[in-house]
């Protein structure tokens, strides 16, 4: 990643397109099954943007693959927003500019490399039920209520379900009430 | 005061990204003042990020790859002249949440606010395609709304000044969910300032009082009123 930032250096660019066009396109995929240009759209607007934007891109705030998911989300936001499922001029980088703008000490670093470490494993042990969860929300882009309806399972129980699987991979800081 | 954020089910649902645009807004007006939140996003950021790197791969066309590299080399200039591809920053309104600009491009002293009652003015910033309605509401000093029901759900974000209700005080960057199950709330604004909220309400409200009835016809375009 850093070789793409500084030196502008095409073969560190090639591997990360190795790496991360896969990804993306499956994440726009699990989106909209079967929509391959769109998908295509998608790796290449997030690539660019990686490309364009690697000088930005700071490792202690986050690592390489919450930066390029963080760019996807955004990139997938906005396409859905130009084809009318959002109405609203505000763009996805808008929405997200404050949380970006927090800049982390060396201690935040360290304990969000543990925390992404911990998700990791955690995943693997994660129930079926909760996991579908996830993936419905994080990668299908379902609303709650959608992936209720597809699950066939009430709205409170998507939201349990969540819930406890973001205690289960002790995601929050300050646990859970509400 | 700490209280008044959102769940963490949608928190995550922000951080992946699948909010309703209309909800999203709040929560980002909210993650804006809120250092506890944003520290929750950045984490289910981390976890979006793992469930995206699992996720299961397909194999790619390696045409799209040499489309890519090709690409490049319009792009390269750009790219070493610093960051060409964002468009240049309006002059950002100070007491504008970065999520709001683009809808309030003058600012909050620039919104023309439409009058409801002497108390409630009112300005529609954008309806989601879900139906949702996002305005802001500004309450006079000392002003009342009056008791409604809600037959979808109201988020309510503090912007400027607080206000109170039965259930407490809220101030600047403070979220307030209500849904049907909460009834006759009457929030009412402090009475050293103005109070200005960004609201998205999921559907129609319905006022209850006698007073609010009579009201109705006149406001059928807005949700509020005193
Ligand atoms: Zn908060």
């Amino acid at each position: 990643m850093k070789r793409v930032a500084k030196d502008r250096d095409r073969d560190a660019f090639a591997e990360l397109f190795e790496h991360f066009a896969p990804l993306i396109r499956s994440y726009s995929l699990a989106r909209d099954p079967g929509a391959h240009l769109v998908a295509d759209e998608l790796v290449q607007e997030v690539l660019i943007r990686v490309w364009l934007k690697a000088h930005t891109y700071n490792s202690s705030k986050a690592n390489v693959n919450t930066w390029i998911f963080t760019l996807a989300r955004n990139c997938r936001i906005d396409y859905l927003r130009r084809n009318g499922r959002y109405a609203s001029e505000v763009d996805a980088d808008d929405l997200f500019a404050a949380i970006e703008a927090d800049e982390p000490g060396p201690f935040e670093t360290t304990q969000q490399r543990h925390t992404a470490d911990r998700i990791q494993r955690g995943l693997d042990q994660l129930p079926v039920d909760q996991s579908n969860v996830l993936a419905k929300i994080y990668l299908e882009g379902k609303t709650q209520q959608e992936a209720a309806a597809e699950l066939r399972i009430p709205l409170g129980t998507v939201k349990s379900r969540v819930r406890l699987a973001l205690q289960k991979l002790e995601v929050l800081i300050r646990g859970e009430e509400q | 005061m700490s209280n008044h954020h959102p769940s963490a089910d949608r928190l995550s649902c922000f951080a992946a990204g699948s909010l309703p645009m209309n909800q999203a807004l709040c929560i980002s007006v909210h993650a804006e003042h809120c250092p506890q939140c944003r520290r929750e996003l950045q984490r289910l950021e981390l976890l979006g990020a793992e469930l995206f790197s699992a996720v299961a791969v397909q194999r790619r066309s390696d045409n799209l790859k040499t489309a890519l590299m090709a690409k490049l080399d319009t792009l390269g200039l750009e790219a070493d002249t610093g960051s060409p591809a964002t468009e240049p920053k309006p002059a950002a309104p100070a007491n504008v949440p970065r999520s709001l600009r683009k809808l309030l491009p003058d600012g909050l002293q620039g919104v023309h606010w439409k009058r409801l009652s002497p108390a409630i003015y009112a300005a529609k910033l954008c309806t989601d395609v879900n139906g949702a309605k996002v305005e802001l509401l500004k309450i006079k000093a000392g002003g009342q709304v009056a008791s409604h029901n809600h037959s979808g759900e109201e988020i309510t974000v503090v912007l400027a000044g607080s206000f109170s209700d039965a259930d407490g005080v809220y101030r600047r960057g403070d979220i307030i969910f209500r849904d049907r199950e909460h009834k006759h709330h009457r929030p009412i604004a402090s009475q050293d300032a103005d109070c200005i909220c960004l609201t998205s309400v999921a559907a129609p409200i319905q006022f209850t009082g006698f007073f609010a009835r009579l009201l109705n016809p006149l406001i059928r375009r807005s949700h509020y009123s005193s």
